[in-house]
């Protein structure tokens, strides 16, 4: 660009463009202060401010309000990509980059995504479970009992075989083996697709059971803490808590290579709180930030009105914090 | 003669066990049936059977039918039938007045092992079955301890009370530790609301009383 009369207009097109782009604008000088900001960026920013308020002031005052991982203004200009942040019931998305002589912000305001986003994730999941619930009394319904009615027709036909060559008896108690292997099986498919003990017996007893299962089939030890769920829960939450803790023993048996995990499900006035800890090798914040499991977390979470936290280092473990409010609607009548 | 009356939703399961029993020359099938309305009915000609329930029978609910039962029929016998070997269930079963608890994938020796057992004023449970019910009354033992003292605290709780107790702030405590703030803080809470104490004052004091300062 030309720096000579023209330079006034030039200068008037690039600030009319900054005010034109759909996304907010800051540029911070390397003292700090904000030189530039656009009013979509004031807007989602500092929303009760005008821009000659804080022109010239200290970026930080605003910046240290939004939960963006401490390290990003450090690494800024190192492609830190996309922060998804929640700020004054928006969600945004932030990026951060260095430039010559400062450092500029971008603020995108996608709640209305994020909407859309969740309202097309609770379709997806109510489709889901119905359908888990569905194939898990087929199976409970149609193929448990005749493998259980084959087994006990085998049975009744064993006494007249002991009579016979050795070799055939081998195969034939092998066989028998066979159907006590797949009657376990299928308990097992079955009570991952939809556990009757949370149903009929409520969202505690349930988690206690999978964690007893857990620590005798897998190997590592889960230890369960509750207080305050004596009483349920309504239904849909107590089936996302079950499922959320599905998704994180999962994440830990895939990949964390622990050896004990603790899952404690406290209930207080005003809010319950499912805190997930594992010893595994844990991962760093800034890989893996949206694995599929991870995300179907969020999601759930979300759709019940409450907020998660997942915390990991490399080699220092791993732990999930799930918040949700009450409302009269968590709290089953 | 044992009276034998086989109450499960299931009729391929129900004809299954029927062929099985009518080889057994002291048992007598006296019906198979599907819901709760027929049990009670057949019970009206026969009172004192064993009877083979299902716990989940559709409409009907085996554990309040078995309840049912026991309160017009107190001579009939009742072995539970299921799937599940959660204790949740065994237990209310039993409190439901049931004698005995079988999985369904049982063999023939062990039902007719339940059955004779049962039919003689005996309890039975299966091997699966006793195990589950000792692992819920250690469990309970452990509960009761819990709310003896009032607190169970984690590992990592105690850690983070011990810091707080030495003076650390939250951020400290977090970089120390290698977990977020946000962490701390949750862990905090719980600890308020375990303790029952209502500020870190309070947290501070346990602390002290509980050995954890340094």
């Amino acid at each position: 660009m030309k720096r000579d009369n023209n330079f006034d207009e030039t200068y008037d097109a690039l600030l009319s463009v900054i005010e034109g782009v759909p996304y907010g604008i800051m540029v911070v000088d390397l003292k700090g202060h904000i030189s530039i900001i656009n009013h979509l960026a004031l807007k989602l920013l500092a929303p009760d401010k005008k821009i000659a308020d804080v022109i010239n002031k200290k970026a930080a005052v605003f910046l240290d309000q939004l939960p963006l991982p401490s390290t990003s203004l450090q690494d800024a200009g190192e492609d830190t990509g996309f922060h998804e942040v929640r700020f004054l019931d928006k969600y945004l998305n932030i990026s951060l980059k260095k430039i010559l002589n400062g450092m500029v912000i971008t603020l995108a305001d996608i709640t209305e995504v994020k909407e859309a986003q969740d309202v097309m994730f609770s379709s997806m999941l109510e489709g889901q479970e119905k359908e888990r619930k569905r194939l898990a009394q087929e199976l409970h319904d149609g193929i448990g009992p005749m493998l259980s009615t084959i087994k006990i027709k085998l049975s009744s036909i064993e006494e007249e075989f002991t009579e016979l060559h050795e070799e055939l008896w081998d195969k034939f108690k092998k066989s028998y083996q066979l159907i006590d292997d797949v009657s376990s099986d299928l308990r097992s498919v079955s009570h991952n697709l939809l556990p009757k003990v949370l149903l009929d017996f409520g969202l505690a007893e349930a988690l206690e059971t999978l964690c007893e299962r857990v620590q005798k089939h897998k190997g590592l030890r889960v230890q369960f803490i509750h207080s305050g769920v004596d009483q349920r829960l309504d239904g849909a939450v107590e089936l996302s808590l079950y499922r959320i803790c599905q998704e994180l023993i999962n994440n830990t048996l895939k990949y964390a290579k622990a050896s004990e995990v603790i899952i404690q499900l406290i209930k207080s006035a005003s809010q319950i709180r499912l805190i997930y800890e594992d010893n595994g090798q844990g991962f760093s914040p800034h890989m893996d930030k949206e694995g599929i499991g991870h995300m179907n977390i969020k999601s759930r979470t979300r759709a019940l009105g409450g907020e998660v936290e997942i915390d990991s280092q490399p080699d220092k473990g791993m732990t999930a914090i799930v918040i949700i409010p009450l409302t009269e609607n968590t709290v089953e009548v | 003669m044992i009276k034998l009356l086989i109450a499960d939703d299931h009729k391929i399961f129900r004809e299954g066990l029927r062929g099985l029993f009518e080889k057994e020359k002291d048992l007598k099938v006296i019906g198979d049936v599907g819901s709760g309305e027929e049990v009670l009915a057949l019970l009206k000609q026969h009172s004192d059977p064993v009877i083979l329930m299902d716990i989940d029978m559709g409409k009907t609910n085996g554990i309040t039918l078995t309840a049912e039962v026991k309160r017009s029929y107190p001579t009939a016998r009742i072995l539970a039938l299921s799937m599940h070997s959660e204790k949740n269930y065994i237990v209310k079963m039993l409190e439901a007045g049931a004698s005995g608890y079988i999985l369904k994938n049982a063999g023939k020796d062990e039902m007719l092992d339940a059955i004779h057992t049962v039919s003689r004023g005996n309890t039975y449970f299966s091997q699966e079955v006793s195990s589950q019910l000792i692992s819920q009354l250690t469990a309970q033992k452990s509960s009761h301890r819990k709310k003896e003292t009032g607190t169970q605290l984690t590992g990592r709780e105690i850690e983070i009370l011990s810091l707080i107790a030495n003076e650390y702030s939250n951020p400290e405590i977090a970089e120390k530790l290698f977990i977020s703030i946000r962490t701390v803080d949750t862990h905090r809470r719980n600890l308020l609301d375990k303790l029952g104490v209502k500020n870190t004052a309070g947290l501070v004091k346990f602390a002290i009383q509980n050995d954890l300062v340094d």
